[in-house]
């Protein structure tokens, strides 16, 4: 009992800690020009590369801009990018996964066949070469890291519809006369949403990992937009007389990416029916 | 073996020398095989054989709803008159849940767990007639109250894991009602429930034959229900039917040894106290059946002619079995 007990209010803790999390973020990335104290752009030849300070909380970057300030903006780029490429491999991912499993034979071969040639590449490579082909701003980025994304929300929607589909209501679905669309939208789609969307969870702390390092790389966001993977690439000039500019965008990141993994955890126990009640 | 031609004008269903095949690895299958059944208007007929007789095909075949591995060898299935072979998939499609409703054997599998029960009762009438959704429900919980559940407001609201076995069943029961098919395809609907509740389920099914004049094509395989609930049965064995006739008839004169065999292994059926029998061996697979008679090497009556096809043999009006022997004294003693 006490044991069951605690390993729940732990459980909990941990999602709690995790919607907190993400909360942050997104509320920064939402309200950043009214929580910053300066603008990401506003240069100050006077304070360059200055420790936390009372005016500058965090310090200062080699231009004597803000770095509290680009920090909270960079949460815009992030969320943004991530939003957008979960929604491309969700979306995606699941027309084609469910597609497979319903239509079986030629069609699965074929679709699940192309979604293991993308699965092949490591992602951060292909992301790169993505991005070389389509060229290197913020919304190329978000397509690419969706690309990569939809191979396993696929496999993930083909096995979940595969399983749906041995159930018999799916079979009763048939008996009055439903269209094979009308099957797919209301028997197949609410049975499968569930896995997906802990997955998209996960996938969105992927998502804010591959961004930073695609900007980190230069293929992202473009200075002097704040990303926190350039901020990063710029802060490695640094580390040695200004670790704050490397510190700092390096702690967002780590905790962004870690709120959505607790709450990717979190919702996964919560919906799992074995772990319910 | 066809049976003789009868009239059977006015069928609501009629399947004639159905053969019904698989390709499998050990060979070719004929897991049905030139099966002929007919349904009245407002008949109860049950079909009743063990498992692996081949008697759900027969009721998926009736709906145009074979597995694609599955292939029609020969025959014809006449709905309402109307060739089901020769529909179109979206003929079929039409047909289906509107003038022929499916109620399978295990409910709570076949609702949707995640739609509310009253919505997914009334569904056929937005599939069928394009019907708005809150009409389509308010026709869900109208039904749920004709198959008497109690307090149908509240539950149309729930969800089908919240049902009890019974409820479920009374649930599809009722979204097989929903348009008022001319036939309802029921494949063994009370084999999961207890045996109260089983009752309950077969007065409404009967109800609803007395109401709506609906035909019922009735799979299971158990003779205790085939007994006070239907009008017709025909045995089925190992794919085929072997013996079919008017239900007091079959259980007065059983003339198949196969029937027999049957009757005798079902406690109290009609309340005799001879011990029971179980029949020797097991049902033969459909790639290793043997020539002739397929009951040949389980039946205690077996003589020479039985390794050739055995005749259809009258054994009074309407009442007929597939043996040579079905005459025979000794075996309808």
């Amino acid at each position: 009992m006490s044991a069951f007990a605690d390993y729940s209010v732990r459980r909990h803790g941990l999602l709690t800690l995790g919607v907190a999390l993400v909360a942050m973020v997104v509320l920064s990335a939402v309200f950043a020009p009214w929580i910053a104290p300066y603008s990401p752009y506003d240069l100050d030849v006077a304070v360059m590369l200055e420790g936390p300070s009372r005016a500058h909380w965090l310090g200062t970057d080699e231009l004597g801009r803000d770095v509290l300030s680009r920090t909270i903006f960079a949460a815009q780029i992030s969320v943004k990018v991530a939003l957008f490429a979960v929604g491309v491999g969700l979306t995606g991912g699941t027309i084609i996964g469910m597609l497979a499993a319903y239509c079986g034979g030629l069609v699965d071969m074929v679709l699940m066949r192309l979604m293991e040639l993308l699965f092949s590449f490591p992602a951060i490579l292909l992301a790169v070469v993505l991005m070389a082909s389509l060229g290197t701003n913020v919304l190329n980025a978000m397509l690419a890291i969706g690309i990569i994304f939809i191979p396993g929300f696929a496999r993930l929607a083909r096995a979940s519809t595969l399983s749906a589909l041995q159930q018999q209501y799916v079979e009763a679905a048939r008996s009055i006369g439903m269209s094979h669309s009308r099957i797919i939208m209301r028997e197949l789609l609410p049975n499968v949403v569930t896995p997906l969307l802990v997955e998209a969870a996960v996938a969105f702390a992927y998502a804010v990992l591959l961004e930073s390092a695609l900007s980190f790389l230069g293929l992202g966001a473009q200075p002097p937009e704040p990303s926190w993977g350039n901020m990063l690439n710029t802060g490695r000039g640094f580390m040695a007389q200004a670790p704050w500019l490397s510190i700092v965008p390096g702690s967002a990141l780590f905790l962004c990416v870690l709120g959505f993994n607790l709450l990717g955890d979190g919702l996964r126990d919560m919906l799992d029916p074995h772990l319910r009640d | 073996m066809a049976l003789p031609p009868r009239d059977r004008a006015g069928q609501t269903l009629e399947i004639r020398d159905l053969s019904i095949a698989f390709s499998t690895p050990r060979g070719h299958a004929r897991v049905v095989d030139n099966v002929s059944l007919s349904i009245g208007a407002g008949e109860i007929v049950g079909v009743i054989g063990e498992s692996g007789s081949g008697k759900t095909l027969t009721a998926l075949a009736a709906l145009g709803m074979l597995p694609r591995s599955a292939r029609i060898e020969s025959g014809r299935i006449l709905l309402g008159g109307e060739s089901l072979l020769d529909m179109t998939e979206r003929e079929r499609r039409a047909m289906r849940g509107d003038r022929v409703a499916y109620i399978p054997q295990d409910a709570l599998r076949s609702l949707n767990p995640t739609l509310r029960v009253g919505v997914q009762v009334g569904e056929p009438l937005v599939v069928h007639r394009a019907t708005p959704w809150n009409i389509a429900k308010r026709k869900g919980v109208d039904l749920l109250a004709a198959v008497h559940l109690r307090d149908p407001e509240r539950r149309a609201e729930e969800y089908p894991h919240q049902f009890s076995g019974g409820m479920q069943q009374r649930a599809m029961i009722a979204m097989g009602l929903c348009l008022e098919p001319q036939l309802l395809i029921a494949d063994e609907p009370t084999t999961a429930l207890d045996v109260t509740v089983q009752a309950q389920v077969l007065q409404l099914v009967r109800e609803i034959r007395r109401e709506h004049g609906t035909s019922i094509f009735f799979i299971t395989h158990d003779l205790g229900v085939v007994a006070d609930f239907c009008d017709r049965v025909y045995v089925m064995y190992a794919g085929a039917i072997v013996e079919e006739g008017p239900v007091d008839r079959i259980f007065e004169r059983p003339s198949h040894p196969y029937t027999r065999g049957l009757l005798r292994a079902t406690p109290a059926v009609h309340g005799s106290k001879e011990a029971l029998v179980p029949i020797a061996g097991q049902i033969p697979l459909a790639t290793e059946r043997p020539e002739g008679c397929r009951l040949v090497d389980r039946c205690a009556f077996a003589i020479a002619p039985c390794r050739s096809p055995p005749p259809w043999v009258e054994i009074e009006a309407n009442h007929r079995a597939l043996c040579v022997r079905a005459r025979e004294a000794e075996i309808a003693a």
